[in-house]
């Protein structure tokens, strides 16, 4: 009976190391909000204190900026302590779960693919911040991939009415990044984009104006797909060539899969699939008190991985093209 | 009255205008079944060739491949459809013909330039099968225009006619049986 409740040394180690860091970040994180408070609460009051007693209204005031030295002080040891915690779990916990399918080469779990590539990736929106995590690089059914999650940001500076300066940041992107090695080079690219909004049928006006389906370069036989997803190619042929009945099937369950916004490039020799979900794989949100907690983060984790493999399974459907 | 002279001449312009803006997408629709019908060509062009060679791979094996060879339609410019589709037919023929024929000769199924020329027939076809798709998707949305109304009315001043698709083999469409 001992030993099915005795927990292995290691594990033991791990879920102390990460929780231990977990709720030191949650104290700091804590810190970091009553600092920020005290910022404008302090001087505040060291005013209104001043004429009754100067001392404690310079006191107050000097509080304002421990207040504000808290605030930086305690927001970068934050941000090392959470990059700490995401290093540990991806060593430990992530790492493990991925060799159980993937043979892998390098794993970085603070990490992201170059910057300069992804910022002439046409699948990706323009952004002009970016963080990211989880970077792998390996091999899987014997096909080279890369792989990280990636959060992109479009910020702007604008000035309101009123003259004031503020910051306006829309996410762009949220998900999963993954490229693929091809066994040739197609010569040229084909996109299908899948649409915000479902393509509306023709109206009357289109086929007075002999419009017709304008919203795609190209037209496949199956409507639904048409209507889901937008194709742009440099070569019609090579469209019609990489989209044959039985992939333009698998795209709409990998999209399925994938819950999420789904953009696919063949071009070149690679492949890349990007899934705007609004999910960042392999993260523990909550702290890691126990061997159960760690069991199940791992089958999380494995069940995340099973759809990311989900994903380039169905893309090796296109066998003629590995 | 100025005024409906004015709105009289306004409709007319629009007319002319919306008149030429559906010739230009019928002639447009025109180039592009011309462009993916070239690219049938292509592709049937290589499938020959592949062909070809892969008749000469076999010889030796039996003599039945001198008659084949001789039935393998050579492509020519200015060929029609129907007669795209019949030479298309032969290949089909051609190649199940040669699958069949290497099942009962395991040193030709072992011959790396046969195995090599196999996989070269794989992607023709797969390359063929995508030109049939793009030049029936083309032809369809052609053919559309040519229905359509109020489209059709242009169509028929221009003296356009509907242009045919590219078949599947009859045989193909046909339930497969299964023998064991």
């Amino acid at each position: 009976m001992s030993q099915d409740f005795e927990v292995s040394k290691s594990d033991r180690e791990i879920i102390s190391a990460i929780s231990g860091r977990q709720r030191l970040a949650r104290l700091t994180n804590f810190l970091v909000v009553i600092a920020y408070l005290g910022i404008p609460i302090c001087p505040v009051c060291g005013f209104i204190i001043w004429e009754r007693n100067p001392v404690m209204g310079m006191a107050f005031v000097a509080l304002t900026v421990v207040c504000v030295l808290m605030c930086v002080f305690l927001g970068k040891s934050t941000r090392k302590l959470e990059a700490k915690i995401k290093e540990l779990v991806g060593q430990y916990i992530v790492r493990d779960v991925l060799a159980e399918k993937i043979d892998i080469v390098e794993y970085s779990p603070n990490s992201y693919i170059n910057e300069k590539f992804l910022k002439g990736c046409p699948i990706l929106p323009k952004f002009n911040k970016i963080q990211g995590s989880d970077y792998i690089s390996g091999n899987y059914r014997d096909r080279k991939f890369t792989y990280c999650d990636l959060l992109l940001k479009w910020e702007t500076k604008e000035r309101s009415s009123n003259g004031h300066r503020r910051t306006r940041t829309i996410t762009q992107f949220l998900g999963q990044f993954m490229k693929m090695e091809l066994g040739k080079d197609i010569g040229g690219f084909v996109q299908i984009r899948e649409r915000k909004n479902p393509r509306k049928s023709n109206g009357f006006f289109a086929n007075i104006l002999g419009t017709g389906n304008s919203h795609s370069s190209i037209e496949t036989e199956n409507a639904e797909f048409n209507n889901q997803f937008e194709i742009k190619t440099s070569d019609d042929q090579l469209a019609f060539y990489i989209l044959t009945p039985q992939f333009m099937e698998s795209v709409m369950r990998l999209d399925e899969l994938a819950d999420g916004y789904t953009n696919i490039e063949f071009r070149g020799t690679s492949v890349i699939v990007t899934l705007n979900n609004g999910r960042d794989s392999f993260e523990v949100n909550k702290t890691l008190r126990s061997q159960r907690k760690l069991e199940k983060y791992q089958q999380r984790f494995r069940d995340e991985l099973g759809v990311i493999l989900g994903v380039f399974d169905e893309v090796l459907t296109k066998e003629n093209l590995f | 009255m100025g005024k409906i002279v004015v709105l009289f001449l306004f409709l007319v312009l629009l007319i002319i205008i919306w008149y030429i803006s559906v010739s230009n997408s019928i002639k447009v629709a025109a180039l592009k079944v011309d462009e993916s019908e070239s690219g049938i060509d292509v592709a049937l062009t290589k499938r020959y060739d592949v062909l070809t060679k892969m008749l000469d791979t076999v010889k030796g094996y039996q003599k039945y491949e001198q008659s084949v060879l001789s039935e393998l339609v050579e492509l020519r410019t200015g060929m029609s459809m129907a007669e795209k589709k019949a030479a298309n037919d032969t290949m089909d023929k051609v190649s199940r013909d040669i699958s069949v024929l290497a099942e009962g000769y395991p040193e030709l199924k072992a011959n790396t330039n046969f195995i090599e020329l196999q996989r070269a027939i794989v992607d023709v076809e797969e390359h063929l099968q995508a030109a049939r798709r793009l030049y029936n998707s083309n032809v369809n949305a052609y053919n559309a225009k040519l229905v359509v109304f109020p489209s059709s009315i242009v169509a028929k001043n221009m003296g356009a006619v509907k242009r045919e698709l590219f078949e599947a083999d009859e045989i193909k469409k046909q339930d497969v049986k299964m023998q064991f």
